[in-house]
């Protein structure tokens, strides 16, 4: 016997997404500017890209940062949503307080990890790397 | 307190009618069903562990499973309190010659390895294992025998390390064993190679815990207990448990390349031979930091369940503290590199991990806070747990304050390595991981084994602590500002330190004596102690309907979960969803002859399966014991024995995988499945076994991840690439070899859905053609091996180059081994379209492996050309 979800195996995993989104993107965003600075301090290695220029990966460190913006602001939005729309919601109360969960956890960490990637913007560009 | 109650109703049903109040001590709380004494005799039985010397080597059960691990952690911690009591008398005067230096530099390795290793992470796993089927409503963790093995290991791998002591060889580089110190070159002999495999056996037991409590608190929750209900020491440990999948995983590599460096000479922490021994603090510390919250993680959610009811009042903001948890365990894997502050790195490093190491101040403040405002608003009962969580407050809350200071970089440059750091770290690990450790034992007691322990003893282990702990470590913190470094074995008069550390020394023995009375107290009401009932302190959770100690099989009918807080806000535990509650009654009566488990789903806790979770078996101890011989013969380079280990390692896998027959009938399956609209599975859950597969690749992808990332590391440090004039890898081979690895998971897959549609034959010949296709994979990439013209030892490339490449090897051979198990067992047609759990995970790793192969053979091969 097999028990086949379809939609609300989407419908789940955007519950998850919603959940995770935001420490998930950030934590890869942070590694990612931390390797890059690494990297970037190491010249012999970039200078086969043409960058002479330590601070040239700044603006790509910014672009990441923008990206987790993005993101983290939509995470905030979308678990706005989400727990107004349980919260309006009247069928099912164990459903409701699930969403309303959900999209409450969903929204502090978008504002929260908004708030992260800020301390980080302001860090990318007042100290130089290296 | 204020309520809506009425007279004519009983005293539950008036405190369930509000959401926030909370009963008083007296009321009576539901209860878990109890079912027919048949009934709950051949349940009893079902479940019961072997008897007698059986027991010893057999049992399965998480409560003997967790209860061992907690004991055999807390005699660790005793040893290693005992070690750190000499190191006080030592340093208690200056210029003592009570210990001398290389004694000295043996107890506080030992001490902070012991600790980290053998006491924390241990103690709270085992308590996980023991408690959380009880709290998460159902009879019994996914997987028994991997606790059984995880126990096993963690022991046996404890005893390896203390047996350092018995031929005199013990290890002395640090609870981190910072490279160079603890290379070939300055720690030849055996002590090092102790410390690396007998604590790398501790770190495997504790990532089998971690699959478990992960799988657990995802799949095995009890009806209704969504997302939203979970109890925050069960958010708590699920953060945790991927935590220390994350974490210890990295440490098992770096463990691993720097023991591959003493044993056979590779150079990957040689900065003479283009190795890094930063690599080692980026590998140790990416463990080491998250460490840390691996242990305050549960111990912050012990206190989310005592505060709350120690308060009588509901915890203040459970979704912020569930976020503030998950926040955490993300920043916590983001700070490692404060510990390396004074190494030297790059100032943009520097000013994003002093950001971060100061932010999580903030998901750590919500935790501390909640806690505070729950208290505030309640009417708290003065007894041990609660004072042990106030003690947990106030201490860890100084301990963060300096955290912060040491999460500025200047300030850090300060107090480095010096006894300041000794002072935070105590503060925080002794006062966030012990005391709601020994609240966690004073509540829970009651539960494990029916008796309350004494509260007057209790009272004066906690002062005695309390006090003893400040004395000793408050000075420390003047200690250290004024100099005095961490790690020596003794100092001069007239520094100023001289009385700082008698004081010091005097708390250290305080806290000896407060640990002594827990333990008076431990054996003292065990025999004497007062039979607590169910619900002694009115707790909310579920662990509190059942009987103290609980049965067996614990919850014979499955409660129903509809609230955060069931035992506060619902008239009973068996009332819920029609379907639901007719599948919980029905559980109780049929099967009544094998271990059924409930698996329900991740989000909402809805029921989706029944599986027959495993019984006693000696394969595990088998699997443990061959696993610690390896290890333990590597020590000594005997390898004969580690052969014989590794024949036992693989004997011990097939036997514990052996299917077994059905304790049923399939007509009883089938009636019971369509009755209920749900799939018995008697040998063995798909879900979770799905689950097991899917965070054993996730290990094998953070250990690849981890030895990658490594390899750019030393790349990045070194000017042309492949150094020393070493040819660049030839693509050939491993680029036909790539064929039979992509091809191979869609001949596997194809294998399963001919299974799906009873196609026996069929399943059989893609089993073989995969065989072949994996065998053909196998012979590609070590004829490509045979050709290379470098060895391990010419440098660090060539190290990376042949331990990685060696690591690809063994994910093959995994891979190779899974085929020939799920063939033979093809073979005997043992697989059905029911019963295809085992090819399906077959097919699940080598899809992974097309990942992992495309990566590696990305990065070694074709990375040098273009970087």
């Amino acid at each position: 016997m097999t028990v086949s979800l379809g939609n609300e195996q989407k419908t789940h995993l955007k519950r998850w997404i919603v959940l995770l989104i935001s420490p998930v993107v950030w934590t890869l965003s942070f590694g990612i500017i931390y390797l890059l600075n690494e990297a970037v301090c190491n010249l012999h290695f970039w200078r086969r890209f043409v960058w002479n220029d330590v601070t040239a990966v700044i603006p790509v460190m910014l672009l990441i940062l923008l990206l987790t913006f993005g993101v983290t602001i939509a995470n905030a939005w979308f678990g706005w949503k989400m727990w107004q729309q349980a919260s309006s919601a009247a069928n099912d109360e164990a459903a409701a307080e699930r969403d309303r969960f959900i999209g409450a956890a969903g929204m502090m960490m978008g504002l929260f990890f908004t708030a992260l990637t800020g301390g980080l913007t302001v860090v990318v560009l007042w100290l130089q790397p290296c | 307190m204020t309520t809506n109650a009425t007279s004519d109703q009983t005293p539950q049903k008036r405190w369930a009618a509000s959401e926030t109040a909370v009963p008083p001590l007296n009321a009576a709380y539901p209860e878990a069903d109890t079912p027919d004494p048949a009934a709950a005799d051949k349940l009893e039985n079902a479940w019961a562990d072997p008897k007698g010397f059986w027991y010893l080597l057999n049992a399965i059960q998480n409560d003997a499973v967790g209860g061992r691990l907690m004991l055999t952690s807390f005699a660790f911690f005793l040893i290693a309190g005992a070690m750190a009591l000499l190191m006080r008398v030592q340093l208690a005067q200056p210029e003592s010659d009570f210990l001398s230096a290389d004694v000295y530099n043996g107890l506080f390795t030992m001490h902070g390895s012991t600790m980290m290793y053998l006491f924390a992470v241990p103690m709270l796993e085992g308590f996980a294992i023991l408690m959380l089927p009880f709290m998460i409503g159902n009879r019994e963790m996914p997987f028994p025998r991997l606790g059984v093995f995880s126990y096993i290991t963690f022991a046996l791998g404890g005893l390896l390390f203390f047996s350092s002591y018995l031929v005199n060889t013990v290890p002395d580089a640090g609870w981190f064993a910072y490279a160079p110190l603890s290379g070939p070159e300055y720690s030849p002999g055996i002590a090092l190679d102790y410390w690396l495999l007998a604590l790398g056996v501790a770190e495997v037991a504790a990532i089998a815990a971690g699959i478990e409590i992960i799988i657990a608190i995802l799949r095995l929750r009890a009806p209704g207990m969504s997302l939203a209900r979970i109890p925050l020491y069960v958010w708590a440990m699920l953060v945790t448990g991927f935590s220390i999948l994350f974490a210890f995983t990295p440490l098992i590599i770096g463990s691993l390349l720097l023991e591959l460096d003493r044993k056979i000479g590779t150079q990957f922490f040689n900065a003479g031979a283009g190795g890094s021994p930063v690599l080692w603090q980026h590998l140790f510390w990416i463990f080491g930091h998250p460490e840390v919250y691996i242990q305050f993680l549960p111990a912050t959610g012990m206190m989310a369940m005592i505060i709350p009811v120690f308060s009588r009042q509901r915890i203040q903001g459970y979704p912020f503290v569930a976020i503030a948890m998950v926040a955490t365990g993300f920043l916590s894997f983001l700070l490692w590199v404060h510990h390396m502050f004074s190494v030297g790195l790059p100032q943009i490093t520097l000013g994003l991990f002093s950001a971060a190491s100061i932010l999580i101040a903030i998901p750590t403040g919500v935790q501390i806070f909640a806690y505070i405002a729950t208290i505030f608003n309640g009417r708290p009962v003065w007894k041990t747990p609660f004072l042990f969580a106030v003690g947990f407050l106030v201490t860890f809350v100084l301990g963060g304050i300096t955290g912060v200071m040491v999460g500025s970089v200047p300030f850090d440059w300060q107090a480095h390595d010096s006894f300041f750091v000794v002072a935070h770290l105590h503060y925080v690990l002794i006062g966030g991981v012990v005391f709601p450790i020994f609240a966690a034992i004073y509540y829970w007691m009651p539960k494990i084994n029916g008796k309350l322990l004494d509260e007057r003893l209790g009272k004066w282990h906690f002062w005695l602590m309390f006090i003893g702990f400040h004395v000793s470590f408050f000075p420390q913190h003047i200690l250290g500002l004024w100099g005095m470094p961490r790690r020596v074995y003794t100092y001069p008069p007239g520094f100023g330190w001289d009385l700082y550390n008698l004081i010091s020394t005097i708390g250290a023995f305080m806290i000896g004596i407060g640990v002594a009375v827990f333990i008076v107290n431990f054996f003292y009401s065990a025999r004497y102690g007062r039979h607590a009932g169910k619900n002694p302190w009115g707790a909310s959770e579920l662990e509190w309907s059942v009987d103290s100690p609980p049965k067996n099989y614990g919850f014979s009918v499955l409660p129903i979960v509809r609230s955060r807080h069931p035992l506060w806000s619902q008239d009973n535990l068996t009332d819920g969803p029609e379907r639901t509650q007719n599948l919980v009654q029905d559980l109780a009566r049929w099967p009544l002859n094998w271990r059924a488990v409930l698996v329900t789903s991740a989000l909402d806790a809805k029921p989706e399966e029944i599986f027959r979770v495993s019984g006693p078996s000696i394969w595990p101890f088998l699997t443990a014991v061959s696993l610690v011989t390896i290890f333990g013969a590597e020590i000594f380079e005997l390898r004969p024995v580690a052969l014989l280990g590794i024949f036992g390692l693989v004997t011990g896998i097939v036997g514990w995988n052996w299917p077994e027959d059905a304790p049923t009938t399939t007509e009883e399956e089938e009636a019971f499945a369509q009755k209920h609209n749900i799939p018995v599975r008697p040998h063995g859950s798909r879900t979770v076994n799905r689950g097991g597969m899917w965070l054993f690749i996730l290990i094998l992808g953070i250990a690849l991840t981890t030895l990658l990332l490594s390899y750019f590391y030393i790349r990045l440090e070194t000017h042309i690439w492949p150094p020393q004039n070493l040819p660049l890898p030839t693509l050939t081979w491993v680029g036909i070899a790539t064929l039979p690895v992509l091809l191979n998971a869609a001949v596997l897959h194809w294998a399963l859905r001919q299974l799906r549609k009873a196609k026996q034959r069929c399943l059989r010949a893609g089993l073989a053609a995969a065989f072949l296709l994996e065998v053909s994979t196998f012979a590609l990439l070590t004829y490509d091996f045979s050709q290379l013209t470098f060895d391990w030892r010419i440098n660090a490339y060539g190290s990376l180059f042949w331990v990685i490449g060696g690591f690809l090897f063994l994910l093959l051979l995994i891979g190779i081994g899974m085929n020939i198990f799920v063939q033979a067992w093809a073979w005997r047609g043992i697989y059905s379209p029911e019963r295809f759990t085992p090819v399906e995970n077959t097919a699940v790793f080598w899809t992974a492996m097309i990942a992992f192969w495309v990566v590696t053979i990305g990065v070694l091969y074709i990375s040098p050309y273009r970087f």
